[in-house]
């Protein structure tokens, strides 16, 4: 558990999600693909190109990420609590009015984040991050993981190092499913570890795997 | 926090402000996203549950513009007109609601003119780039 205060001053308590939901929660809401226009390209070969300036394709990435927006609201206020808000009466008579308007359910703890905790943007980055860093793997944990370990080769950090990157792509859950097979985790295992956890384990084989690299190049 | 001033054709000048971003996104989404706000034709072509939904949505944002978006409160009198013709007028947002959509504004174009200039002081994502009032604050004169 993580506290956190608002802008506006309202103190959060932000705690963690399992990860399965913000997996599950992440599969469903892919973004759009762009539209593919038919170019030729060096030797008369015809190669499939997207069209990232589409107007419907940039019409359909702004609803989705409207939707996004508006629905990770929903996931995070799971994982948050009020623990102290000023001007409680207020906030509780602008809830009144939302529901006069329709804009609110009775007892609607998203919509009180939605409308008054987390109006502000900032605010909402900053929650919404704080929930998935305790929750899963993240960019941040990973980072912070990799300063920790510290590791060099010949006096450098591995991560300075030049390593042939692979041709393949993958999503992240594949990755983590790979650490956590190479790591000697069953998945369900994996999930259960707090989000900082699961992120040193995906540093620790990243390095691993560089340092691996590096030494058999020697 | 962006601030500014809408004449009615009744004469009113209603002082607006910025309304929350996270508070338009279900009801943008409830018109389709912001390609209907560019392209109002677009709710008049919707059937079925989307025309309902839309229906609401249009709705729900002339509301929240009127009742947090604007910050003139009405004169007493017409909060007594008001109660008497039987309109919720308990609290101050509401009562600006009824106010403005019963006593000022002269027709459905007018109240879309109204929730245009309070959406212009609130979130670019939803119009068109020339149609954003940028922030001069800090600017100064060369």
């Amino acid at each position: 558990m993580t506290e956190y205060t608002t802008g506006a001053g309202v103190r959060l308590e932000v705690g963690k999600l399992p990860r399965q939901i913000i997996d599950k929660f992440l599969v469903a809401r892919l973004p759009p693909e762009p539209p593919a226009r038919k170019a030729e390209a060096f030797g008369g070969i015809v190669e499939e190109v997207p069209v990232l300036d589409d107007p419907a394709y940039l019409a359909d990435l702004q609803t989705y990420y409207t939707r996004l927006g508006d629905e990770q609201i929903d996931l995070v206020a799971e994982a948050v609590r009020i623990i102290d808000m000023p001007e409680r009466e207020a906030a509780l008579m602008e809830m009144e009015d939302l529901r006069s308007i329709g804009l609110a359910e009775e007892d609607d703890f998203a919509a009180q984040l939605r409308y008054i905790v987390l109006a502000n943007d900032e605010d909402l980055a900053n929650v919404v991050e704080l929930v998935f860093y305790q929750s899963t793997v993240t960019a941040r944990g990973i980072e912070e993981a990799t300063r920790a370990f510290n590791v060099t080769w010949m006096g450098q950090p591995v991560t300075a190092w030049h390593v042939p990157r692979v041709p393949g792509r993958y999503s992240q859950q594949f990755e983590d499913r790979k650490v956590a097979q190479h790591n000697h985790y069953t998945w369900r295992e994996f999930c259960t570890l707090p989000g900082p956890e699961q992120s040193a384990e995906v540093a620790f084989y990243r390095l691993s795997q560089r340092l691996e690299w590096l030494m058999i190049r020697r | 926090m962006k601030e500014g001033t809408f004449e009615l054709k009744c004469g009113t000048v209603l002082h607006l402000r910025q309304v929350n971003r996270q508070a338009l996104r279900p009801i943008m989404l409830k018109l389709g996203g912001g390609s209907t706000l560019r392209d109002p034709e677009r709710l008049r072509k919707l059937t079925g549950k989307a025309m309902e939904q839309a229906t609401q949505g249009v709705e729900q944002l002339f509301n929240y513009c009127a009742g947090w978006g604007v910050t003139d409160d009405p004169p007493e009198d017409a909060v007594a007109e008001l109660t008497e013709m039987g309109f919720n007028m308990s609290t101050p947002r509401l009562a600006r609601i009824n106010w403005i959509r019963y006593m000022l504004v002269a027709d459905e174009m007018e109240g879309g003119e109204l929730v245009g200039a309070v959406l212009t002081y609130s979130s670019k994502d939803w119009l068109a780039q020339d149609e954003v009032i940028e922030e001069t604050e800090g600017a100064e004169a060369e």
